[in-house]
């Protein structure tokens, strides 16, 4: 190999690894059995009313080093919600309020995420019901472990609140409140 | 709550529609071709419907909501180019199909990509959906050249105003709601043919209304859980309104046809309602069961 085509493999090999280099931070799988987004309603302004979405899937990269570099993409898929009345599920699928079949996810991908004491706010778009608009949700560190398999897990679990008005949810005026509290706790698994 | 939903499903429909009426009765004639009766007629129910669908959606709306909206403002252009040029035998049959088409498009096509529909099963859809529209367009039409005075309206104000009874089985509130503002303003156009009997006033309303009806009900099953027999029954709901049409009922005492309006307009209604009503109530609630008649028995615990 002569001078040339050494520099040439050098150059190359350090732009191929340099990626890697700038990639920092673990990423995790969402682990659907053991995260979960339950929500709070407030009915007739009387009481709460809570339920769960049941299938939450996503991934969750986490730079500590760095953790402007963090990144958080959560689904949910909109029909899994349950609210222990199989009636009232029905309702909230249908177009009156979620639309579950033209819109079948709610997703979340942050665009910033910010170091605060004991986790991380978190920015991004929540697509929900065809309309996507920017929420900061404050992300609390749970703890992590490994399982008995060795492998890494990470969670986190975070509230914010949306209004059904701003995501054009018209629903039951007057029934249900305009604010919904979320709830979103998620289990990550090193890939 | 419940006065807004007074005044948007009822009064105010109801009041728009009055306010065409007396126009239609100002400037309008007797005779069968007046145009400025069947302008009226077709915009009475349609500007209800408008009115209805914007206090109570609070607007437009996106996906379905303004799609319904989209399909009576199209509905409503085509009635009103009938009223005052209708088509000749040749192109009745192409533009029913297209606007029938269109408005199945506006319907399904929001559902296609998130459905994750084949083109075949789209397309499927899409031309039951589309024939359904025709069919009911084609009956309406029928009935309402051949049948004089206000047992037809009567007929299809109790029509529209049942299968929203049906439709609201189909877990889609607010399809069911919106039916009320087109049967309100239907209920006025009755109270005129009964002053007005010789006034021809929904002469060119079939395409608006059996657009904007067969549109809710697709929607309902489509976007909410209607089941497809109760669509079916629906759709097939407006046949027996064609015995007004008959001779013997043309013929017959105003009490004797409006009678029979009411009831050739609710019995396949009551038809349509047994496998929505089946359904509806049929399941057991998932909270009588307990939260684990809520489980998916194939779901992993994932102790892993």
């Amino acid at each position: 190999m002569n001078t040339r085509n050494l520099m040439t493999t050098l150059a190359l090999t350090f732009c191929l690894a340099a990626p890697g280099v700038a990639r920092a931070g673990d990423t995790y799988k969402v682990d659907p059995v053991h995260s979960t987004a339950v929500f709070k309603a407030l009915h007739f302004g009387a009481g709460y009313t809570y339920g769960l979405f049941r299938k939450v899937s996503g991934s969750l990269t986490v730079d500590e080093k760095k953790p402007g570099k963090s990144s958080v993409s959560i689904e949910i898929e909109t029909a899994s919600i349950y609210t222990a009345n199989k009636k009232r599920d029905q309702h909230l699928q249908a177009a009156d309020f979620l639309n579950a079949k033209q819109y079948p996810k709610i997703s979340f991908k942050s665009t910033k995420v910010k170091k605060m004491a004991g986790g991380a706010k978190v920015t991004g778009k929540l697509s929900l019901h065809g309309v996507t608009r920017t929420v900061t949700v404050p992300m609390k560190l749970v703890g992590k472990g490994k399982d008995p398999w060795g492998n890494k897990r990470i969670g986190f679990e975070g509230s914010f609140s949306v209004k059904l008005s701003d995501h054009k949810i018209k629903g039951a005026k007057g029934a249900v409140g305009d604010e919904i509290w979320l709830t979103i706790a998620v289990e990550g698994m090193k890939k | 709550m419940l006065q807004t939903m007074i005044i948007w499903t009822a009064a105010a429909p109801a009041a728009i529609a009055a306010i065409v009426m007396a126009l239609a009765w100002r400037l309008g004639s007797d005779d069968a071709e007046d145009r400025t009766s069947a302008v009226a007629g077709a915009l009475a129910p349609g500007l209800a419907y408008v009115a209805g669908h914007i206090g109570l959606q609070g607007g437009p709306g996106i996906g379905i909501e303004g799609g319904l909206l989209t399909i009576c403002l199209g509905a409503g252009a085509i009635a009103l180019l009938l009223a005052l040029a209708p088509l000749s035998p040749r192109m009745a049959p192409l533009v029913r199909l297209l606007a029938s088409a269109g408005a199945a498009w506006v319907v399904l096509s929001p559902l296609a990509a998130p459905q994750q529909w084949s083109t075949g099963r789209y397309a499927a859809h899409l031309a039951l959906v589309t024939v359904a529209m025709m069919a009911v367009w084609l009956g309406f039409d029928r009935l309402l050249r051949r049948a004089r005075g206000p047992a037809a309206p009567l007929g299809l104000a109790v029509l529209v105003a049942g299968s929203s009874g049906v439709v609201v089985m189909g877990a889609l509130a607010f399809t069911a709601r919106l039916l009320g503002p087109l049967a309100a303003g239907l209920g006025v156009v009755f109270l005129a043919s009964w002053l007005l009997p010789a006034r021809p006033l929904l002469r060119a309303a079939a395409p608006l209304l059996s657009l904007v009806v067969v549109s809710h009900w697709a929607a309902a099953m489509f976007y909410g859980e209607l089941p497809p027999a109760s669509m079916i029954l629906l759709v097939l709901a407006p046949l027996p309104l064609l015995l007004l049409g008959t001779d013997a009922l043309q013929r017959a005492g105003r009490v004797a046809t409006l009678a029979a309006a009411l009831t050739l307009a609710a019995l396949p209604l009551v038809g349509a309602a047994v496998p929505a009503a089946m359904s509806y109530f049929g399941d057991t609630p998932a909270a009588e069961a307990g939260a684990a008649g809520a489980e998916d028995p194939d779901d992993d615990y994932g102790y892993d």
